[in-house]
């Protein structure tokens, strides 16, 4: 009895196709991530996305901060891909 | 400067340097942005049990445990050296409504009254802090993702899945924010 493979977020990891570099890197090629993530980490405290108030804000429409945030993050986003995919 | 700096960010700051992080993290190393894969890694690298969904080189993805440890260090960096001195502005409608609930003290970020310690072992500090958790963890690995991964890097990417799953956070956070949430903050 054949049952169709529903679980696909196991397949998630390996994409079927992907350039990937075969090189493994020393641990400290890592840190460039790290420090991705402190400029990313003072953004989101400093304008105040992680706020439980800004979040209410947003959820009962009486602030536009959080639209403004993610919807300018997605087309910056969206721009910088498409952008790469045209090079 | 500094002054500048401490000063709560517009969106119009803040929104596109998080959108660059989408470039960045392709370009340093064609990485996917997400953050709570991490909480998949976490449960991969420490549970010895084989379940498949955590049968998988955990290794290769250290790099995202470097990112989020990042994110920490660089919540400390703005809590530290770059806070605000005034208290947080909110919508005066939301400042009424949460006064009915006794959340009056607008210093932090989150409300001390509704997170410290004492109330975790209310029955509001437990389903808010605890329960809302439990969602959290669920939710984002039933999805795929949370809102870091799908909204800006699966949108980003144009992939259909990825909106799909940001409607329905989005109508889930109305839902709750709106209904569920008044029913709570009264208990």
């Amino acid at each position: 009895m054949h049952t169709p493979d529903t679980d696909f977020e196991v397949r998630s990891l390996d994409t079927i196709c992907v350039n990937e570099s075969e090189l493994e890197h020393q641990w400290y090629h890592n840190l460039k991530y790290a420090v991705v993530g402190i400029l990313f980490g003072i953004v989101f405290v400093k304008a105040e996305i992680i706020s439980w108030f800004r979040i209410q804000e947003m959820f009962r429409l009486q602030s536009f901060h959080m639209y403004g945030v993610i919807g300018s993050a997605i087309a910056v986003g969206m721009l910088s891909v498409l952008a790469h995919q045209a090079l | 400067m500094i002054e500048w700096l401490r000063q709560p960010w517009p969106w119009y700051v803040a929104g596109p340097l998080i959108g660059l992080t989408v470039p960045a993290l392709l370009l340093l190393g064609n990485k996917h942005f997400g953050i709570s894969a991490n909480l998949r890694h976490v449960c991969a690298a420490c549970l010895p049990a084989k379940i498949p969904f955590f049968q998988y080189n955990w290794r290769r993805e250290v790099w995202n445990f470097f990112f989020v440890g990042g994110i920490f260090t660089g919540a400390i960096i703005a809590t530290l050296l770059l806070a605000s001195p005034d208290p947080v502005v909110v919508h005066p409608n939301l400042a009424n409504e949460l006064a009915g609930y006794g959340i009056t003290n607008y210093d932090n970020l989150l409300p001390n009254q509704l997170f410290n310690l004492e109330s975790l072992l209310t029955l509001r500090g437990f389903i808010i802090m605890i329960v809302g958790g439990f969602l959290v963890g669920f939710g984002t690995r039933y999805a795929g993702g949370c809102t870091s991964g799908h909204a800006i890097m699966g949108i980003s990417n144009l992939q259909w899945p990825s909106v799909v799953a940001t409607c329905c956070f989005m109508a889930g956070g109305f839902f709750m924010a709106n209904v569920v949430l008044p029913w709570v903050m009264r208990l």
